[in-house]
């Protein structure tokens, strides 16, 4: 039995969830993480949820039990290519997550790839551990088009 | 929060807010901001234990490293 109020034991699901993430590139659905955690699918599922509503700020497809976002990525494509190895196998969850998801590859160049939202033209960013390898253009900002303090608040969309 | 190639793009973004001029930030602060501690420890078996709970004041005291502690940034609850 999974107890979805000990920490402890959504701990578990959570590393679970980040380490496939980080491995295929998605999120499992919650009736692949019974079997990999012993418990029944309907445990997995109140566990997602749990794991949200302690403020882990992803979120599941509305009306679903879905992973939508598992941050520093996302199951649903965005934008945001992140490569690991010359391999294309994962998305940020937004422009400033992708910065972050070097630190699940330590040791290990990311790239992040996207497409300008105004003029559709490429941007390329290489990150290790932390620094910031190269940049193209070496113009790139980022840019937060509604109050970052707003995003406490689970009903603000980060995307914007 | 986007990426974008020069802030003249994003002001020429279609969805740009004229209210946020606040909300620029440059590469090497955004750096700082997704490198905090609680960042390098997704992969703990403890991290919703140990470390999720450091977020929010990991980021206020990054926010004020790299000079954005100003109501468009910081985090509205403790």
């Amino acid at each position: 039995m999974l107890d979805v109020t000990d920490v402890r034991a959504l701990d578990r699901v959570f590393q679970t969830i980040m380490r496939r993430v980080v491995e295929t590139g998605r999120a499992p659905h919650y009736a692949e993480l019974g079997p990999a955690l012993g418990c029944t699918p309907e445990e997995a599922r109140r566990a997602i949820h749990a794991i949200f509503k302690r403020g882990y700020p992803g979120w599941l497809h509305p009306g679903t039990d879905l992973i939508a976002s598992f941050p520093p990525f996302n199951s649903q494509p965005t934008q945001y290519r992140i490569s690991v190895g010359g391999e294309q196998r994962w998305f940020g969850q937004c422009g400033f997550e992708a910065l972050a998801t070097c630190w699940l590859f330590p040791g290990r160049t990311v790239t992040i790839e996207a497409s300008c939202l105004d003029c559709g033209d490429p941007m390329a960013l290489e990150i290790r551990d932390g620094r910031l390898e190269a940049v193209e253009p070496a113009t790139v900002v980022g840019h937060c088009n509604s109050p970052w303090s707003l995003l406490a608040d689970p009903k603000n969309i980060p995307f914007m | 929060m986007n990426l974008f190639r020069a802030e003249e793009d994003a002001r020429r973004w279609s969805l740009f807010d004229p209210a946020s001029d606040d909300g620029f930030i440059a590469l090497p602060d955004l750096l700082v901001l997704f490198s905090t501690e609680s960042r390098r420890h997704l992969l703990d078996g403890d991290y919703l234990e140990r470390w999720a709970g450091r977020r929010w004041p990991e980021r206020r005291d990054a926010l004020q490293r790299i000079g954005k502690a100003i109501p468009y940034w910081m985090p509205a609850t403790p």
